[in-house]
C-alpha cells in the first residue's frame, strides 16, 4: 500500500532538526532535483577521493612486488592523502552549493576542482618522466 | 495540489508523492550514485586489504576488512534507495559523512602502508 503524505510526514525530519544547521537553518526550501544534483556531485568527488587513493595503493602494490624505488611510495602517499583531503572536500562543497541554493544565491566557483586537475597532471608528469627514464 | 499546500508540506520536510513523476529519474540516478560509491569503498578496502599482503602490513588489512565489510552491510541497510523511489524527503548529511568519513579511513591506511613501505 502506498505511503500517504501523513505516513511520511512521521518519517522525515522536522527542518529545524536538519542537520548540518548552518545549511538547513537558513532560506527556503529549493526543488528537490537540484538538492538531488548537489548530493550526486559530493559523492562523485567522494568517489574520486577514492580513486586517487586507489591509484595510490596500486601504486605502493607495485612498487613493492617490482622492489621500485622508495620514489614511487612517496609518490603514492601523497596521492592517498591527496585523496583523503578530496573526500574531505566533497562534504564542505556539499554544504557551500546547498547554502547557497537555499539562499537563491549563485553557486560558489569549484576551486577544488583546479587544485585536483593540477595535482593530477603534476603526478602524471611525474610518472612519465620516471617511465621515460627507466627506458 | 496547490502553491499553499505545497509551502506547507516544504516548511514541514515533507514530500509530496503527487510531484515524484515531475522529478523524472533524479531520484533513481541519487540512488545509483550511492550504491556506486559504496561499491566503490568496498573495492577500495579490498585492494588495501591484498595489498596488505605483498607489503606486509597485516593490520592495516584487517582494519581495511572490517571497513569494508562496514561499508558494504550499510550500502545494503542504511544507503537510501526506496525513499528516493518513492519521493520521501532523505536526510543525506549523515550518509554523506560517513562516506566521506570511509574514504578519509581508506586514504589513512593507503597512507600507512605507504609510509611503513618506505621505512622498511
Amino acid at each position: 500500500m502506498p505511503d500517504t503524505p501523513d505516513d511520511q510526514a512521521s518519517r522525515a525530519t522536522p527542518p529545524k532538526e536538519r542537520r548540518p544547521r548552518n545549511v538547513y537553518g537558513v532560506g527556503t526550501e529549493p526543488d528537490p532535483r537540484f538538492s538531488l544534483a548537489n548530493e550526486r556531485t559530493a559523492l562523485a568527488w567522494v568517489r574520486t577521493g577514492l580513486a586517487l587513493i586507489a591509484g595510490g595503493i596500486a601504486l605502493t602494490s607495485v612498487a613493492a612486488v617490482a622492489d621500485l624505488p622508495t620514489f614511487l611510495d612517496l609518490v603514492a602517499v601523497l596521492a592517498c592523502i591527496l585523496g583523503a583531503v578530496t573526500a574531505v572536500n566533497a562534504l564542505f562543497a556539499w554544504q557551500r552549493m546547498e547554502r547557497a541554493m537555499r539562499l537563491g544565491e549563485p553557486l560558489p566557483a569549484p576551486t577544488a576542482l583546479r587544485w585536483l586537475v593540477s595535482a593530477v597532471v603534476l603526478a602524471g608528469l611525474v610518472l612519465a618522466i620516471y617511465a621515460t627514464l627507466q627506458v | 495540489m496547490t502553491d499553499a499546500a505545497h509551502a506547507g508540506d516544504a516548511a514541514q520536510g515533507r514530500a509530496d508523492l503527487s510531484e515524484v513523476a515531475v522529478y523524472g529519474a533524479a531520484p533513481e540516478r541519487t540512488a545509483l550514485a550511492w550504491q556506486r560509491t559504496g561499491l566503490s569503498v568496498v573495492i577500495g578496502c579490498f585492494m588495501v586489504f591484498v595489498a596488505s599482503f605483498r607489503t606486509q602490513t597485516i593490520v592495516i588489512g584487517i582494519a581495511a576488512g572490517v571497513l569494508g565489510l562496514a561499508v558494504a552491510a550499510l550500502s545494503v541497510f542504511a544507503f537510501p534507495v526506496n525513499a528516493y523511489l518513492r519521493g520521501h524527503r532523505v536526510d543525506s548529511w549523515p550518509l554523506l559523512v560517513i562516506a566521506g568519513a570511509s574514504v578519509v579511513a581508506i586514504g589513512i591506511l593507503g597512507t600507512a602502508a605507504g609510509v611503513l613501505t618506505l621505512f622498511r
